[in-house]
């Protein structure tokens, strides 16, 4: 269990380096600005950290505030916004050049990813992830038996990186009920730039044992696998290789990320 | 949870075992059996009978850590004559005992007249006089004196003037030798196979208020006559001797059944059922026949199996029939529900779990049997397993007889194997590959049985005495009866586990090695990401705000805790430090989370203790006791507090401590932290790795940090029934002004039957409220005591001017599963029930435990080390004593206080393996012994605390005792010579504190303890 508190602890306290730089097109005063240097939590979620961009970067710029967005330096890629930071760092810069350069822009919203208003937005985003991660595991009972404060709790939580705030609640969806853990294990599976991967995967076999993670890839993923059984992808999440040993529901208990979901990002291997 | 067995028989006659959580069948050799085959068997938890092919009944007793060893005394008298000296001649007729007689005097009994009872009991030695007798030293030769005659006077060891008589003890030991193999009970006829036995049943091994260890063995005869073995207990288990039942109605008996407590169904000849009324421990055979009809006229009844509280039957048809409602008022029930399926027998175990075996001869059980629904739904079959032999656990090494300092004595020293039990072992290393003449090329397996599965019952061709390789289950091993009465299964998990086989690869999956990987993955990536960056260039895109939780809760105003008032408590979280905020009425508490000493919660209530140090006095504590407003908010603040500062976990542990309820906690840097779930009476330690407990129900414990195992508890509620006697109405609950309320706990509060709460509300009740017969005085037979007044001693029996008031006391036990890191140190179904340990870590990483156990025994564990902090096996000291207290000085040292309330030493001389007497301070009883290396502390029945002085290396047991404190319930002794105690509080055990005496006096460290182990 000390080993366990060890690694829920690491992750949660798990941060990115990340350099914002002002697109260079929409600089209009004679000065450039300097580049914002944040260290970000890979558990959290880009618009939420957008008016720290903003106060940085409003003296530079004289375009529309509401329409900010990021993209990624190297790639010309949009970032999106609901996915968490640690799953957009792993999966657009896998070669994991530090710091991650991130241009942030001000005009110009892209089609191609959603528009978000404000930061409840964002909110009622996490908690319906958590409301479907708590329906894969416990068809949903954990949750609507929870009280409003905790549902606050948890965002509260995860607003100002306090993990004992965040885990107090959080420990309730994390248990079994009775004698079947979870029923099925809320994961999504990125590739690419495809869109992500979500089955229904039973966490134990018919005799009860439960499943490793590799019964997991094998089953949903199984063109990771060549014909040896070699993996020819590497399989991520919060910037580490999984062992394929591993346990799938104590991954699912311990690795997820604030909204109960194990992000998988599958990465070739070079 | 410790193991237990189901016992079968296979089709060719061979008895095989399987242990639940394990997933072989043990094949049960044939030594002791004169012909190699069994017709049937049954099984309580410590041993197993059969009847063999040659219709003689065999008991099995399994192997336990601590010997079944009787204590056989002989009493020699001698009178003085002025003229002769002391002679045993000269014994007044009429008036002396006898020159050799029993202890009472009361016949003529001789050392050689003293035999074993029977084939099964070898002497461990030969007779030697006993010179320690109700704990004082005799004087030389074993004498005592004593001045006008044997009966009226005292016996003292000191020889005076007028000392006329004396006697002195002679002792010796027999142990039981043949567990582990058959061995044979004396019939019931000269010729057993003129009365041919077919049914055998034992049952009555779980009756409450039973001595421990008996059970009644029922066989059935031929001519349908019922006879009982009676005497069975744990010192005799071969019993005294067979008594006939009759059955008035004049039916002949089939076949009989008996479970655990009260049921003891039999079969007749005409298909109905009769049952025994009125069973109970003082009537273990019940006192009438009630008859029970068959389901249905023409299908009549052949086989039943019978559990705690649930009957099975089998009828002629195979079809199946469970009993419904029985009861203990009414144990035949009321109608039989019938079951779809077809079996030929059923066996019902300990916890109404039933298991049959079908027509195909395979082995099923019956799943979801819940207290709720106990008929089950369906049946599941048995996976296939594989077979090996049964092997005698490693765990016996010879018995070396202890010597004691005063006298030489003979030594014997006997090995526990007798020497049939060498010749298994060679036949285990030399098996014979082909045993069945049928079958040509595999030999081992029994697939050419099939045409044998109509003679279920024939005895097998073979004669041969060599073991053969055991069946091998690629087939299927076919049974044809099977017991399952021993097993102690409870639900159905359990036994889930014999339908599935479980991969080795789960195995791996059991080993956390891919944790560790993922933790330093983690690690490392936290060094490349953020270590690297955390400078001033990068900010931190959170800042870190603190954050609180606030909630009201109801404070107590005073220590008695009768009154409540209501209060806001306030955690408050920064970057650098936490805070923890009560407000009450006007006054306000501010104090640092890191202040806070110890947090316990409270058995009943929501409540909970927090203790702090104290802004004013820094020698005493501040206790806040609140009350949450429901348990799940209790168990969250509870989790908050003691989670918040995890941070420092890397420290020593320093010492260790049970609080009162129970729980185990321990001591880093000046605050407690609770190590796990779980209910322990004492805790032992020398180091931080290797850390023993004792649970409240005597199963060993040993700390097992980072794992989760699941952990059974059992623990007791006792409640006291008290009455007066007034002239009017006799006894009844109308009390006087001081007396303690009609119904009172343990402590002595008001508090009814229904008001017994669990702990938490993962607890379970196990039973119902019973009376206990065998309190601490003895009983009456509706269990009451009686007393002149509550304050005095209690007594069995009502003496007219002695007995104004009675009392009775009420139990009810109650069983908790829970996550945790203590494993149990020893799985098997005798494991011996310790009252204390103690652990000695030696410089090698090896550690020596010692423990004593509830019945009075010494063991040590062997082979403990970091790597196995369990042991690997237990190694009794043989010692005619009983011992209640043990302490472990040093490697060599060992101090051990006797029930007799006298302390012996153990290696104080270099060369000598033996213990020496050492008197405790005068007219003291002594309970409790505690042993540093520099100083040795022990605690009186009083509460006083007493320390050997002069103790060096020299003279390890030291000069004299020296009181040093008072009013004390536990002394525990530390390396650098601390000695703490727990002082006893007069009115809340609640608040009992540590306390340290030495070296600096009196400085409370905490508070709500029981025992605490410094090392």
């Amino acid at each position: 269990m000390a080993e366990d508190r060890g690694i829920l602890r690491e992750v949660w306290e798990g941060k990115v380096p990340v350099s914002f730089t002002l697109s260079a097109e929409e600089v209009s005063t004679y000065e450039h600005p300097e580049s914002c240097y944040l260290l970000v939590p890979r558990h959290s979620y880009f618009p939420l950290f957008l008016d720290k961009l903003q106060k940085h970067f409003i003296n530079y710029v004289n375009g529309d505030e509401s329409d900010v967005w990021l993209e990624n330096t190297n790639t010309n890629q949009p970032i999106k916004w609901h996915y968490p930071v640690g799953v957009l760092f792993d999966l657009l810069n896998s070669s994991h050049s530090l710091p991650w350069n991130l241009t942030v822009h001000f005009k110009n919203f892209p089609d191609s990813i959603f528009r978000w208003n404000n930061r409840d937005a964002i909110e009622s985003h996490f908690m319906s992830c958590i409301k479907e991660a708590d329906a894969l595991k416990h068809l949903g009972k954990v949750i609507s038996g929870m009280q409003i404060q905790h549902h606050k709790q948890l965002w509260a939580g995860l607003l100002s990186d306090k993990f004992e705030q965040f885990w107090a609640v959080n420990k309730k969806l994390m248990e079994g009920d009775g004698d079947e853990s979870f029923k099925s294990i809320p994961f999504k599976i990125y590739q690419g730039d495809s869109r992500h991967i979500q089955k229904l995967f039973k966490p134990q076999n018919e005799r009860g044992d439960s499943k490793t993670l590799r019964d997991m890839i094998q089953e949903v993923a199984p063109e990771c696998f060549d014909e040896n059984g070699e993996l020819n992808q590497k399989i991520i999440t919060h910037g580490i290789e999984m062992p394929l040993e591993s346990d799938i529901i104590w991954l699912s208990e311990h690795l997820s990320y604030p909204d109960n979901f194990l992000h998988i990002c599958l990465i070739p291997l070079e | 949870m410790p193991q237990s067995h189901i016992w079968l028989i296979s089709t060719s006659g061979k008895v095989y075992t399987l242990a639940t959580g394990e997933q072989t069948y043990k094949r049960i050799p044939s030594i002791g059996l004169q012909k190699p085959n069994v017709k049937k068997v049954a099984c309580c938890p410590w041993a197993a009978w059969a009847i063999g092919s040659d219709h003689n009944v065999y008991q099995f007793v399994h192997h336990s850590a601590v010997p079944i060893r009787y204590q056989e005394e002989v009493y020699e008298n001698e009178r003085w004559l002025p003229t002769r000296g002391w002679s045993g001649r000269h014994l007044l007729p009429g008036l002396d005992p006898a020159n050799w007689s029993n202890k009472d005097g009361t016949y003529y009994l001789v050392l050689d007249d003293v035999k074993l009872p029977s084939s099964s009991w070898k002497w461990e030695h030969d007779w030697y006089v006993d010179e320690n007798v109700d704990g004082e030293v005799t004087d030389k030769g074993g004498w005592r004196y004593s001045t006008l005659d044997f009966i009226r006077g005292k016996f003292g060891a000191t020889k005076r003037y007028n000392s006329c008589v004396r006697r002195r003890r002679w002792i010796r030991h027999r142990i039981y030798s043949s567990t582990g193999q058959w061995s044979i009970i004396p019939p019931l006829r000269l010729d057993p196979l003129s009365e041919p036995l077919v049914s055998l049943a034992v049952g009555g091994f779980s009756l409450p208020n039973a001595t421990p260890g008996s059970a009644t063995v029922w066989v059935v005869n031929i001519m349908g006559q019922i006879y009982y073995r009676s005497g069975i207990v744990r010192d005799k288990p071969e019993g005294t001797n067979w008594n006939q039942l009759s059955i008035s109605s004049g039916e002949e008996v089939l076949c009989i059944n008996a479970g655990p407590t009260y049921l003891i169904w039999a079969i007749t000849w005409s298909g109905d059922a009769m049952v025994r009324k009125g069973v109970s421990w003082r009537c273990r055979i019940g006192e009438e026949w009630v008859k029970v009809q068959a389901p249905e006229e023409s299908d009549h009844l052949v086989h039943v199996g019978v559990g705690s509280h649930t009957v099975w039957a089998v009828s002629v048809s195979g079809k199946v029939w469970f009993r419904r409602g029985i009861t203990e008022a009414k144990p035949d029930g009321t109608s039989w529900v019938g079951m779809v399926d077809r079996m030929r027998t059923v066996s019902v175990n300990a916890s109404d779990q039933v298991l049959g075996i079908c027509n195909d001869l395979k082995l099923h059980f019956r799943r979801g049997i819940t207290p709720e629904s106990l008929s089950g739904k369906t049946w599941e079959q048995f996976a296939k397993f594989s077979v090996e032999h049964y092997k005698i656990p490693s765990t016996l090494t010879p018995i070396i007889r202890q010597k004691r300092l005063s006298q030489t004595k003979p030594i014997n020293i006997i090995p526990s194997a007798p020497p049939g039990r060498q010749k298994r072992d060679v036949d285990l290393t030399s098996l014979s590959v082909s045993y069945h003449k049928r079958t040509p090329s595999e030999g081992s397996s029994l697939g050419d049985n099939s045409e044998d599965l109509e003679e279920d019952d024939t005895e097998s061709e073979e004669e041969n005495e060599e073991e053969s390789e055991p069946e091998d289950d690629e087939k299927g091993l076919k049974w044809i009866w099977v017991s399952a009465s021993s097993c102690l299964a409870q639900s159905e998990e359990e036994l889930t586990m014999w339908t599935v086989k479980l991969l080795t690869n789960s195995i791996e999956k059991l080993s956390n090695s891919w944790k560790k990987e993922i933790l330093e993955k983690l690690r490392s990536r936290r060094l490349k990401e953020f270590s690297s960056f955390k400078s001033k260039k990068y900010r931190l895109a959170v800042e870190e705000v603190g954050w609180t939780k606030e909630t009201s809760m109801r404070l107590a105003s005073d220590s008695k805790r009768q009154q409540w008032i209501d209060c806001k408590i306030c955690l408050t979280q920064d970057t650098l430090h936490s805070s923890l905020l009560l407000l009450w009425e006007k006054n306000q508490q501010i104090m640092p989370v890191s202040d806070i000493l110890c947090v316990h919660s409270l058995a009943k209530f929501p409540v909970f203790i927090l203790s702090t140090k104290s802004s004013k006095d820094y020698r005493n504590l501040d206790r806040f006791c609140l009350q949450a407003q429901s348990e799940s908010e209790r168990e969250e603040w509870l989790q908050l507090l003691r989670s918040v500062d995890y941070r420092s976990e890397n420290c020593r542990k320093e010492a260790w401590a049970i609080s009162s309820f129970g729980q185990a906690f321990y001591r880093r840097n000046d605050a407690w932290k609770l190590a796990g779930s779980g209910h322990f009476h004492q805790v032992s330690t020398d180091g931080d790795s290797i850390i023993w407990t004792v649970g409240v129900d005597g199963v060993a414990w040993f700390y097992d940090e980072g794992k989760s195992n699941i952990q059974l508890d059992k623990s007791i509620s006792i409640i006291w029934e008290n009455q007066r006697w007034n002239p009017i109405s006799g006894y009844s609950s109308r009390r006087l002004l001081l007396d303690p309320p009609s119904w009172m706990d343990e402590r002595g509060r008001a508090c009814n039957k229904n008001d017994v709460k669990l702990p938490s509300s993962k607890c379970v009740w196990t039973n119902d409220w019973a009376i206990d017969m065998k309190p601490d005085g003895g009983a009456d037979k509706d269990g009451w005591q009686y007393a002149r007044d509550y304050t005095r001693t209690w007594r069995a029996q009502r003496k007219l001017r002695h007995s104004y008031v009675r009392r009775r006391k009420w139990v009810r036990t109650w069983r908790l599963s829970s996550l945790g890191p203590w494993t149990e140190v020893d799985l098997s179904p005798d494991a011996p029930k310790l009252s204390e340990v103690t652990v000695r870590t030696l410089w090698n990483g090896e550690a020596k435990v010692w423990c004593s156990t509830e019945s009075g025994e010494l063991l040590e564990r062997l082979n403990v080390s970091e790597s196995l902090p369990g042991g690997s096996a237990w190694r009794h000291e043989a010692m005619d004593l009983k011992f209640c207290s043990v302490s472990a000085a040093d490697e060599r040292r060992v101090w051990a206080v006797s029930t007799e309330g006298a302390t012996w030493l153990r290696g104080s001389r270099p060369s000598e393996e033996c213990w020496i007497h050492v008197p405790p301070p005068s007219s003291v009883k002594l309970v409790q012994v505690s042993a540093g290396r520099g100083s040795v502390c022990v605690r009186d029945e009083k509460g006083n605390i007493w320390e050997r002085r002069g103790v060096n290396a020299s003279l390890p047991e030291g000069t004299d005792w020296q009181e040093i404190a008072t009013e004390s319930c536990h002394v525990a002794v530390g390396d650098d010579d601390r000695v703490w105690i727990v002082k006893t509080s007069p009115e809340n055990e609640c608040f009992q504190d540590i306390q340290q005496i030495l070296p600096t006096n009196c400085a409370v460290l905490a508070d709500g303890w029981k025992h605490v182990c410094l090392r």
